[in-house]
């Protein structure tokens, strides 16, 4: 059954390219994504499953250890592989804010809103398993999932802090990148919501209520102030939610600039292939942004086949 | 209890039973520093962790082997971070019997010839070289050590072979 996309339509349908395109697509099965998890020890190459077992897959770009597979979500969340750490499932647009960000071995990283570990354990590739990165997430059975996805995936180099980002006592500048993947509306995950059909009233919660909204602005501020005290001077910080709403997304980091001039965008530096498929961030909606807001982008399902997501590249 | 950092005597029991029982070179452990909680041992990268933190941490790094105290019990994230260290007390099985253990039923060893002899503890069971899950060798059983969940997530029609579609 289709939802009911009127107060999207009222929303974005100014701001979205190719708007039709985009309501159908929302339609349209999301592939399931799987990624190679590359730093466990077990001799293994996820192609060379897809390849013998006779699956149709597809891998969307050449750079990223990533493919897509089609079918039922159980037969990959079932499978010995995914239970042994060899490769995690999660959506293609869920990498980006970690290439944004540039995890490097050695480096102290945090990662404010971590459950449920997909991008965390992206994250700890990237630093080899090693340096230091610590995980916050304040839900306890958020957190069993971050646990279990982070130790499947044999992440050490980790420590999983049990509360909100804003109440870690780690002294200013402590870390060299943060990584702020904030709570929002998930409206860029309305696609799974629609294949699942049973969360219609989350989905219409989310879309309809703005005293929701209103209290997502807010914890939204005090985690990027919470993060921008915990940057060392030089430090990456990268911000990045799931959902379409320009006032969590560009308006969150407009504010964010004016509070800390000593703050800039930067840009995200994907590759080619990748960032012809984004779109750049709005620099005005009900009021004019900071132009630089052009340096963040926009991942619309349409034109990059996965969820809904937006990537902003600050450094301090 | 909270988490500390294993005394050097203790460090040194944990990396010799790592090197006698599964001939993990002591080496590997170089760069590592290995914590004590609770339930179990935890290793992390030299240097992350101390004790003086006062964060409420839910964890520290990766449990490698779980128990209170020794004999301690290796886990698949010991496994999985040290499998091409690991020279002894791999055990290839069929893929019948590592159907049997990931589905937590247990092998009668002492009418199995391979099985006969093993001396009791745990050991790592693999399908194709790969590594599935741990057993424990008892007087006469291969124990299934595979988690209820796991066993569960892993549904009733797992394969382990497939042939060309």
């Amino acid at each position: 059954m289709s939802l009911d996309w009127s107060l999207f339509k009222d929303r974005y349908q100014d701001i979205i390219p190719e708007f039709d395109l985009f309501l159908k697509k929302l339609e349209e099965p999301l592939p399931i994504g799987l990624r190679e998890a590359v730093f466990h020890q077990i001799p293994y190459k996820l192609e060379e499953k897809l390849t013998r077992e006779g699956e149709e897959f597809n891998k969307p770009f050449d750079d990223l250890p990533f493919y897509e597979v089609f079918g039922e979500r159980k037969r990959w969340g079932g499978d010995i592989d995914h239970h042994l750490g060899l490769y995690f499932m999660q959506a293609l647009s869920s990498l980006l804010p970690v290439i944004a960000l540039g995890p490097k071995k050695g480096e102290v990283i945090l990662d404010m809103c971590a459950a449920p570990g997909g991008k965390s354990g992206f994250l700890a590739e990237k630093m080899e398993n090693s340096g230091k990165l610590v995980c916050c997430e304040p839900d306890l059975n958020r957190r069993r999932v971050l646990k279990a996805n982070l130790s499947r995936l044999g992440v050490f180099n980790c420590l999983i802090f049990a509360g909100k980002g804003q109440e870690l006592s780690f002294s200013s500048g402590s870390f060299d990148k943060i990584l702020l993947d904030g709570p929002c509306s998930s409206e860029g995950t309305f696609r799974h919501e629609v294949l699942k059909g049973k969360k219609r009233r989350e989905v219409n919660y989310m879309t309809y209520n703005e005293a929701f909204r209103k209290r997502l602005h807010i914890e939204q501020a005090e985690l990027l102030d919470k993060a921008y005290d915990l940057l060392k001077p030089g430090g990456v910080l990268v911000y990045s939610t799931c959902t379409y709403d320009p006032d969590e997304n560009e308006g969150a980091i407009d504010s964010f600039l004016k509070r800390h001039p000593d703050c800039s965008l930067k840009d995200l530096e994907f590759s080619k292939e990748v960032d012809e498929k984004l779109r750049p961030g709005l620099t005005h909606y009900k009021s004019p942004y900071d132009p630089s807001l052009s340096l963040t982008r926009r991942v619309y399902p349409h034109i990059f086949n996965s969820i809904g997501f937006y990537v902003a590249k600050i450094v301090k | 209890m909270s988490p500390k950092l294993l005394s050097n005597e203790d460090r040194h029991e944990v990396i010799t039973y790592a090197e006698t029982r599964y001939g993990v070179n002591p080496s590997v452990w170089k760069n590592l520093d290995l914590i004590k909680r609770k339930e179990g041992v935890w290793l992390i990268p030299k240097g992350v962790w101390s004790e003086e933190e006062d964060h409420l941490w839910e964890s520290t790094g990766l449990r490698v082997l779980s128990g209170k105290s020794f004999p301690y019990k290796i886990t698949m994230s010991f496994v999985q971070t040290f499998f091409p260290e690991i020279m002894k007390n791999k055990i290839e099985v069929t893929e019948l019997e590592a159907l049997t253990f990931l589905r937590r039923m247990n092998i009668d060893s002492e009418g199995h010839k391979d099985f006969q002899g093993l001396t009791k503890g745990y050991y790592i069971f693999c399908f194709e070289g790969k590594p599935l899950g741990i057993a424990l060798k008892t007087d006469r059983e291969l124990v299934s050590q595979v988690p209820k969940s796991f066993a569960a997530q892993l549904g009733k029609n797992l394969k382990l072979k497939f042939g060309d579609k």
